[in-house]
């Protein structure tokens, strides 16, 4: 190889670093929102534990929560750090970016059932603060989720047209 | 750049350029003297401590990080080792903030490097060695900022030595680290830990590509933060022949030449029957050069060259009377760093920055910040 083949960054490899750098970011950001799950989930326990401490659902209902809960801390993680190490070049996983878009899916879920079901009923309860605020990170995870599928698909698309596959 | 290019080299480009032994000795001492005039040492002799040209590790631990403390530390650094390139570049995203942030990249050949090197004209020896301090690092330097800022300085994994091994160019990853020990046949070199904070230390400067741009016979490719995810390559050994090149042209002027400095003028014709063994120097591969320069400056000059030692400046200042100090290395080399961190401070200020600071007009002809009214008295007095 010269020199300059060395030295000189086609505008491909310039978009690629570009959605490498997303990759890292948006991976990094779904770890941290995993803790934002368990930090989530924790409350809603609280809830539970309280407003339904004799009903004979109780015991169903924190065992799917904590299962829930536990899932989506693991699966959060696993993508995250998968993007992570992809934008950095290392291992590549293939299954995390089936798995980014499921998260991304659940996310638009979540956020338009927050929306139209939840929203109204927790600013009667909670006033508008916490239901805007957890507003807020749903949309960021969804944000986060959407910009690593993106990013993922297009590291793919420019390493295989750039021949590094 | 460190001390083999700035005491060393420079003394074989000051010799160059037709300077005698003596004057070398004078010239590269004040050339490397910026790396070692800190805070501490002028305390330490009882000089202006305003005059200081870089701060050490624990007064960098130390430095306040609020908008007073981060103009001190950009005063030092943008003045003395990442001299701006541009100061009213044409920057086409970001706010006021981050223009005036890209507008302090050091580069080569800019129009401060012309004020530096013509403010020094029929100057001190001591002047025209920190005038070449700056003038060599606006080429290692060049492509970072005198300022802390993660959005300039910073820079991210994508980081690969450009090297030759058996006839064949190749990449190596760079692995950085931040435990002592630098290893070039494993491509190991140590960095500033890496911190999303704008304002923290260390993202000042190269910090975050570590001594990269201090060793002469490195080649590397990396992304810096304000680039925009394009890659710069940096051919150190070409940076530090123009710098060495850049230097004889100007002391040739400083010593005796007419007009003023221009930019983008080398004296390759005097160094051309040295080229094989300057290159040689240059793209050894070693962490420190020092022994090669100095036995090319005393092939040169036929004397022999003495080791730096801050003692030089310190002892012959503290043995000076206080009407005498001023006469003194030291003295001199005090006026000539206020008078530049004066310059670079105004024409910063000018461009409607404040990240240096205020800079005043004392009596329509000197500028500075107030710390400087030593040196408006001495030029009123002279």
């Amino acid at each position: 190889m010269t020199k300059q083949e060395l030295t000189i960054q086609s505008p491909e490899d310039i978009s690629l670093q570009k959605y490498k750098s997303s990759l890292i970011a948006s991976g990094g950001a779904m770890v941290l929102f995993a803790i934002w799950t368990v930090l989530r989930s924790v409350v809603q326990l609280d809830a539970i534990l309280t407003s339904r401490a004799d009903s004979a659902a109780l015991m169903p209902m924190v065992s799917a929560l904590i299962s829930l809960s536990v899932i989506d801390l693991f699966l959060k993680i696993y993508v995250g750090m998968s993007a992570r190490q992809e934008g950095l070049g290392r291992k590549k996983k293939r299954p995390y970016l089936t798995l980014g878009i499921i998260i991304a899916a659940v996310s638009v879920v979540s956020v338009l059932y927050m929306l139209f079901f939840e929203f109204p009923e927790a600013v009667r309860l909670y006033g508008l603060i916490v239901p805007i605020v957890t507003m807020a990170v749903e949309v960021t995870v969804l944000y986060a989720s959407l910009d690593l599928v993106i990013s993922a698909r297009k590291v793919r698309k420019l390493e295989k047209e750039m021949g590094r596959v | 750049m460190q001390l083999d290019f700035h005491y060393y080299a420079t003394y074989c480009a000051a010799y160059l350029a037709g300077y005698s032994h003596e004057e070398c000795l004078k010239i590269c001492y004040s050339a490397q003297f910026p790396d070692n005039c800190t805070r501490t040492f002028l305390a330490g002799v009882r000089a202006p401590v305003s005059a200081a040209t870089t701060q050490t590790a624990i007064e960098m631990a130390d430095a306040k990080t609020d908008p007073v403390g981060l103009q001190d530390i950009t005063r030092i650094w943008a003045s003395f080792h990442f001299l701006p390139y541009d100061l009213n570049a044409d920057v086409k995203k970001g706010g006021k903030a981050y223009k005036n942030k890209y507008r302090l990249i050091c580069n080569p050949n800019g129009e401060l490097l012309k004020e530096t090197v013509n403010l020094v004209k029929d100057k001190s020896l001591e002047a025209v060695g920190m005038a070449m301090h700056i003038l060599a690092d606006t080429w290692a330097h060049r492509y970072f900022a005198g300022t802390p800022s993660v959005v300039i300085n910073s820079t991210n994994n994508y980081f690969y030595e450009i090297l030759e091994e058996n006839g064949e160019w190749t990449e190596r990853f760079v692995n950085f680290k931040h435990t002592p020990g630098e290893d070039i046949d494993k491509c190991s070199y140590i960095n500033s830990l890496g911190t999303d904070s704008e304002s923290s230390v260390m993202n000042l400067g190269h910090g975050r590509a570590g001594h990269l741009p201090d060793y002469s016979f490195m080649r590397y490719k990396f992304m810096p933060a304000w680039n925009d995810y394009k890659v710069i390559y940096k051919d150190n050994p070409e940076d530090y022949y123009h710098a060495f090149c850049q230097m004889i042209y100007a002391m040739t002027f400083l010593r005796g030449g007419a007009g003023t400095f221009e930019t983008g003028v080398y004296a390759t014709d005097i160094a051309r029957p040295y080229d094989e063994e300057i290159h040689g120097i240059i793209e050894k591969r070693q962490l420190d050069a020092s022994a090669d320069w100095k036995a090319f400056g005393e092939k040169l000059s036929g004397k022999e060259i003495p080791d730096f030692s801050v003692e030089v400046f310190r002892t012959e200042y503290m043995n000076a009377s206080d009407e005498k100090k001023d006469d003194t290395g030291l003295g001199k080399f005090i006026l000539a760093s206020l008078a530049h961190k004066s310059m670079v401070t105004n024409r910063i200020y000018r461009s409607g920055s404040m990240l240096a600071g205020y800079s005043l007009e004392y009596d329509g002809r000197n500028v500075g910040i107030k710390d400087y009214l030593k040196l408006l008295g001495l030029r009123k007095r002279g």
